[in-house]
Formats: structure tokens, C-alpha cells, sequence
């Protein structure tokens, strides 16, 4: 929001300068407010605890893949490969769970999607390859390796053949399905990543020099940045969380190893939260306060279509209409400045 | 290559550069090579029949119906746009045209696919054109509004109660050969010369170059980068119809998912090519090239016995080689 004085900025609204007033915000939690009125003035089941808790618990790794896809657009990149890392995290968490146990495997899945990230950071900040191209190749080397893993089958779950000790699963499942006193963890994890990734852009360096990135890589850069390291940290942290909702999601689809876990629209998800939250497509602005906002609108929006009986197809193409439209708006308004 | 102290300095390739060009003549290179591995591959009798009349035949017949697409990702990649509908819109294209001619006859079906994807290309440039939204977004959303489209149009089912006059219609387009030579590398070779001379003979293939290398410049001299970018998603349109048409009639029958992620496909091919992502460098005969390269990678790892998900492995491996060895020409 530059701060453009003109006569016509001296108006108020509630003592609010009305140029201060950040429209794209209000719009969305309009949107947010009337498609929830609409849903539970369509649907009987919408508005009620159970149907609410079980959507949070189920698309709560959305929240992850959207912040981790936050900071990598404020500093001007693109990460397509969040799928195929959830995908990979997947099914070598299952493996390693079946020989060293619950915290092992978490251990291994964290740390095999960190590596994936870690990669990507290292093709785009040391060796300098788009951002694009070098997450699409981890898309294609991701989500061959998760499916060499297994041979392209489901690994647990439904299937028939090696599961998981009793113990071992029900801890799994547990980080997606278990409840402290009346909160669901997923509820916990997601508001653990919102304050940790809240405070790492607002208030650490790190941060200061994500939005830098973004807002003029060549100034970064000569205010001594060192762009190497930060794209390695970013896409890692990115990696890093992709991991842990590969494993909710897994955990969520009765703990099982799914090759194909992230190979469906997660992408246009995680990166329609973030537009829809207002982060700047070129980078150096946004927040995750919005882009948790994107993501609610999200996921409650396919919710309320599925209740309502909307095949996937169609909801394919109404998510992908709403992306649409929010960026278009925010385009025109841009352009009116 | 860990200690890249200046951010965008470029490399230095030493002596060879004097001969070749790593930048320029890389893929071919590149290519020659591959070739040769496969054929000796082939002579030590672990690969069978890559150099074959009836194999070379079809993978020509492959590359040909790559190479549409792959020739408007690279237009579209001059401009600095990125095109991530093309897969999905050529099955929304290829369905329609295909109950177009159950329910009409040919003529009114192909036309009726035509309409869809140029339609569609007209959107995706006008959004990016004219109200300027950022093009992989556009795209994006596209991919999965076209994809939801044409599952929705077919219910998800595969389109094929073709009858048997109908199937020798659409395969005598499809599968005629000439000498071995398929009949569709003729149109691919058209396309080619068309597309080549109004890139390098024209006042609008200038412009595309420009739009794509300094747009702030072009605007300033007068071009219509607007309209210039409708166009290049146009011709991306166009050649998506083109490609659905014939994709029907080599195999006639399609489903919701007959383009599923072809555009990853055109993109490496135009990538590795040597089509640059931030515009204004590259062309159809680096189309061409990647086409080639891509296609018979992905047949000498197919009959050498690499499963689908190796090959996915290794074509992303691929990209991200081919891309590091020309990362050094990024912001010269």
C-alpha cells in the first residue's frame, strides 16, 4: 500500500483514511463471511462442529504447503514441486516407520523432504536455474521416485500385504486425528506454523531480507545479501514443511505410504491461497495472515461444494475460476493506482 | 561451481568455446550423442529396433504432434509467458471434436474443437494481454478449469464409438505414410516454415522477439505489447487444436486425460532446446531440436526397458541438467 497523498486520500470512513483501507482484505472476508451464510443456508451439515473439525483435520496440510509457498513468492520465486515432495515424504516415512518406529519415520520423512527442498534451493541459488524450471524437475523427479518406491501401489492403508505395527499406526494417525481436550492437533500444528512463520518474516532478519529479495533482487544483492544462502534456506524451509503435510495428509488417509498423495490439485491450491491472500505474484509483498485467509476460503469453499453433492471436476473448475477472478481484481486495482 | 562469487557472472567454457558454442550448438550436440549411445546400445543388443525404418517412422509421427505444441510454448516463451494449459485444453479440444463428429459428422466436429481451443487461447491471451495478469497464473487456473471441462463433458469416459468408416476416415489422416514418412511430419514441416519465417521475416516476429527482451523498450517504441502477447497465446491455441485433431485421428479415441500433463512435456522440450524463460531468446528451430532430443530420449528409455516412472525421473533429471549447463546465459 503505497501512501500516495492526493486531495481525494483525505477522506474517512470510521476515522479510517479511506486510501488506508486494505479493500482486497475486506473483499475476501466478505467473500469468506457470504460463502459460509450461503453454505449454511444451502446445506444442513455445513455449519456444525463435526463437519467443520473434520475439514481442518483433513486439509490442514494445505495450510503448510500455502505458507511454505508464501515466502518463496515474497522472494520472488515459484515452487511447483510441494506435491511431489508430499508425495516422496509419503511413502519413505511409511517405509521407514515399518523398520525404526513412529519417531523414526517422522524423522526420516522430515528430513527426506528437507533434502528435497534443500535441492531445489541449491539448483536456484548456487547454480542459478529458474526457480520454474528447477521445481518442475524435482515434480518430475519426485513423483517418479515415489512411485519407483513402491512400484506405484499403495503402501498400508487398504492394501493388503505389510502394514504397520498397531502401536505405530495409531501414533500416525494420531498427529492428524487426535485431540487435546477439545482442539484437534492438526489445529495446533497449523497455528504453530502461522506464529513460527509470522514471526520469522516480521520480526528476524530473515524475513526483512525474504521481502528484500522480492521487492528488487539487484538492490538485494548489492546491499550484500547473500543470495546463495537464502534461496538454499527458503527452499529448504519450504521442503521442510511439505514434509510435515505430506505426513498429516498420510495420517489423514488412515496411515498409509500413497505414492500419488501429492499429485492431484494440491499445486493450484497452495499457490490460489496464496494469491487469494494478496502476496504479490512478482514478489515482496504479502503475509501469511492473508494467505491463512486464502486458505480457509479455500478449503471450506470445496467443502461446501462436496456437501452439496459437486463432483470433483466441477470443483476443479470453480477453485480455478475463483483463482482467477481474485487476481483479476487485484490487477485492475493495481492498475488504478 | 559452489563458489559463484559474482551473482550473475558469466561462465567461461575455456578452449572449447572456440570451436563450439556449448550455448548454441549444445543440444545438437547433445543429441548426436545420444543417438550414438542408443545405436551402440542397440549393436550390443540391449536395446531392440531404435535405429528401424518402422520405429524411426513412428517416433517422426510422435515428434511431429510434440513439436505443435512445442512450437507455440516457444512462442509463447519469446514473449516471457509461460503456457501450463495447452495438456488440459487439448483434451477439453479433442473431446469435443470427437462428439462433435459422432453427433454432426466431421467437418462441423472438427471445427467445433477448433472453435474450443482457439477460444480458449484467445482468453488466456486476452487475460494476459490485455488485463494483464500474471501469465502463469492465468495459465494455471486454465489447466484446471480446461481439465474440468472436458471430464465433466465426458463424464469421465473414454470417447470411441467411432464407426469402422469413421475410424478409416480419421486414420487415413493420422497414419498415412509416404515413403515411410509420416504424412503428419508434412504439416509439422509447414507449421515449421510458417512459423519460422513470420519469427524471422516479419514485422510482428521482430516485435515478439522485442516484447520478449526488453517490454518496457518495445512499448516505448510503439509496439502493442498487449496485443502482441494475444497473439503469441493465440498461435499457442491454434497449434493445441491442431494437435488435438491429429491426436484423435492417429488413435480415434480420447478421453478427459488425452493431453494430461503435455505441457510439462512441450515446456522441457522448448526449455532444453534452448527457448530461454525470460524471452526474447530462442526460436522454432530450438523447438525443433528439443522436440527431437525429448522424443527419442523417451523412446530409447522406453526400449531399453525403463518403466514410466524411471522415465519420469530421468526426464526431470534432464531438464535440470540441460537448463544448469545454459544457467549462465540467465541475466547477462
Amino acid at each position: 500500500m503505497s501512501a500516495v497523498s492526493t486531495v481525494d486520500s483525505e477522506r474517512f470512513i470510521f476515522g479510517y483514511p479511506v486510501k488506508d483501507i486494505p479493500w482486497e482484505r475486506v473483499i475476501m472476508i466478505g467473500a469468506f463471511i457470504s460463502l459460509m451464510i450461503f453454505y449454511s443456508l444451502a446445506t444442513e451439515n455445513f455449519l456444525s462442529v463435526d463437519n467443520i473439525t473434520n475439514v481442518v483435520r483433513r486439509d490442514a496440510w494445505l495450510f503448510f504447503l500455502a505458507y511454505a509457498q508464501t515466502i518463496i513468492i515474497i522472494s520472488g520465486g515459484f515452487d511447483l514441486s510441494q506435491g511431489s515432495i508430499m508425495s516422496v515424504v509419503s511413502v519413505m516415512a511409511w517405509s521407514a516407520m515399518l523398520h525404526f518406529g513412529f519417531a523414526g519415520g517422522l524423522v526420516i520423512g522430515l528430513a527426506v523432504g528437507t533434502i528435497c527442498g534443500l535441492i531445489n534451493g541449491y539448483l536456484i541459488g548456487v547454480i542459478r536455474v529458474y526457480p520454474f524450471i528447477a521445481t518442475l524437475g524435482m515434480l518430475f523427479v519426485g513423483s517418479g521416485v515415489a512411485q519407483l518406491w513402491t512400484g506405484g501401489l499403495q503402501m498400508g492403508g487398504s492394501r493388503e500385504g505389510a502394514t504397520l505395527p498397531v502401536h505405530v499406526e495409531t501414533a500416525y494417525v494420531g498427529i492428524s486425528k487426535g485431540s487435546l481436550g477439545p482442539i484437534p492437533y492438526p489445529v495446533m500444528w497449523v497455528l504453530i506454523a502461522l506464529g513460527a512463520t509470522w514471526y520469522l518474516l516480521k520480526h528476524t532478519r530473515f524475513g526483512t531480507y525474504v521481502y528484500a529479495l522480492g521487492g528488487s533482487e539487484d538492490t538485494a544483492l548489492s546491499a550484500g545479501i547473500n543470495f546463495s544462502r537464502m534461496k538454499i534456506a527458503i527452499f529448504g524451509l519450504s521442503g521442510f514443511f511439505c514434509a510435515f503435510a505430506g505426513l498429516l495428509l498420510s495420517a489423514n488417509v488412515s496411515a498409509a505410504g500413497e505414492p500419488r498423495l501429492g499429485g492431484g490439485d494440491q499445486l493450484l491450491q497452495s499457490i490460489g491461497a496464496t494469491i487469494i491472500g494478496g502476496t504479490h505474484i512478482f514478489g515482496g509483498r504479502g503475509s501469511v495472515l492473508g494467505t491463512t485467509l486464502g486458505a480457509l476460503l479455500i478449503i471450506f469453499l470445496v467443502n461446501g461444494l462436496n456437501i452439496m453433492g459437486i463432483d470433483t471436476y466441477r470443483q476443479q473448475i470453480i477453485v480455478g475460476l475463483v483463482i482467477l477472478a481474485s487476481i483479476w481484481v487485484s490487477t485492475l486495482r493495481e492498475q488504478n493506482k | 561451481m559452489a563458489n559463484v562469487a559474482l551473482p550473475y557472472e558469466k561462465k567461461n567454457f575455456g578452449k572449447i568455446s572456440a570451436f563450439i558454442s556449448l550455448e548454441k550448438h549444445g543440444i545438437f550436440v547433445a543429441f548426436i550423442v545420444m543417438m550414438l549411445v542408443f545405436y551402440v546400445l542397440q549393436l550390443l543388443g540391449y536395446v531392440n529396433n531404435f535405429i528401424d525404418v518402422h520405429n524411426l517412422t513412428n517416433q517422426f509421427r510422435n515428434a511431429s504432434l510434440l513439436f505443435f505444441i512445442v512450437a507455440g510454448q516457444s512462442m509463447v516463451l519469446l514473449v516471457s509467458g509461460i503456457d501450463l494449459s495447452q495438456g488440459s485444453l487439448l483434451s477439453l479440444s479433442s473431446v469435443v471434436m470427437a462428439q462433435g463428429f459422432l453427433d454432426f459428422g466431421l467437418p462441423v466436429g472438427v471445427l467445433l474443437g477448433l472453435g474450443v481451443a482457439i477460444m480458449f487461447g484467445f482468453i488466456n491471451g486476452f487475460l494476459i494481454g490485455r488485463v494483464k495478469i500474471q501469465p502463469f497464473i492465468v495459465t494455471l487456473s486454465m489447466l484446471f478449469i480446461c481439465a474440468g471441462v472436458a471430464l465433466v463433458f465426458t463424464g469421465g469416459r473414454t470417447i470411441h464409438q467411432f464407426t469402422s468408416a469413421q475410424k478409416d476416415i480419421l486414420q487415413t489422416i493420422g497414419l498415412t505414410d509416404f515413403f515411410h514418412i509420416p504424412g503428419i511430419m508434412f504439416i509439422a514441416v509447414a507449421v515449421f516454415v510458417c512459423l519460422h519465417l513470420l519469427l524471422t521475416r516479419t514485422a510482428l516476429g521482430r516485435a515478439i522477439y522485442l516484447t520478449g527482451g526488453n517490454e518496457e523498450a518495445a512499448r516505448l517504441s510503439g509496439i502493442d505489447t498487449g496485443k502482441v502477447k494475444l497473439i503469441c497465446y493465440l498461435i499457442s491455441g491454434i497449434t493445441v487444436a491442431f494437435t488435438s485433431f491429429l491426436y484423435l485421428a492417429r488413435l480415434p479415441a480420447t478421453n478427459g486425460l488425452a493431453g494430461f500433463q503435455l505441457e510439462f512435456q512441450s515446456l522441457a522440450a522448448a526449455v532444453v532446446g534452448g527457448t530461454t524463460f525470460h524471452g526474447g531468446e530462442g526460436g522454432l528451430i530450438q523447438a525443433v531440436l528439443g522436440t527431437l532430443f525429448i522424443t527419442f530420449l523417451l523412446n530409447g528409455l522406453i526400449l531399453l526397458g525403463v518403466g514410466t516412472f524411471a522415465r519420469e525421473v530421468a526426464l526431470g533429471v534432464m531438464l535440470i541438467a540441460a537448463v544448469t549447463l545454459s544457467a549462465s546465459r540467465r541475466r547477462e
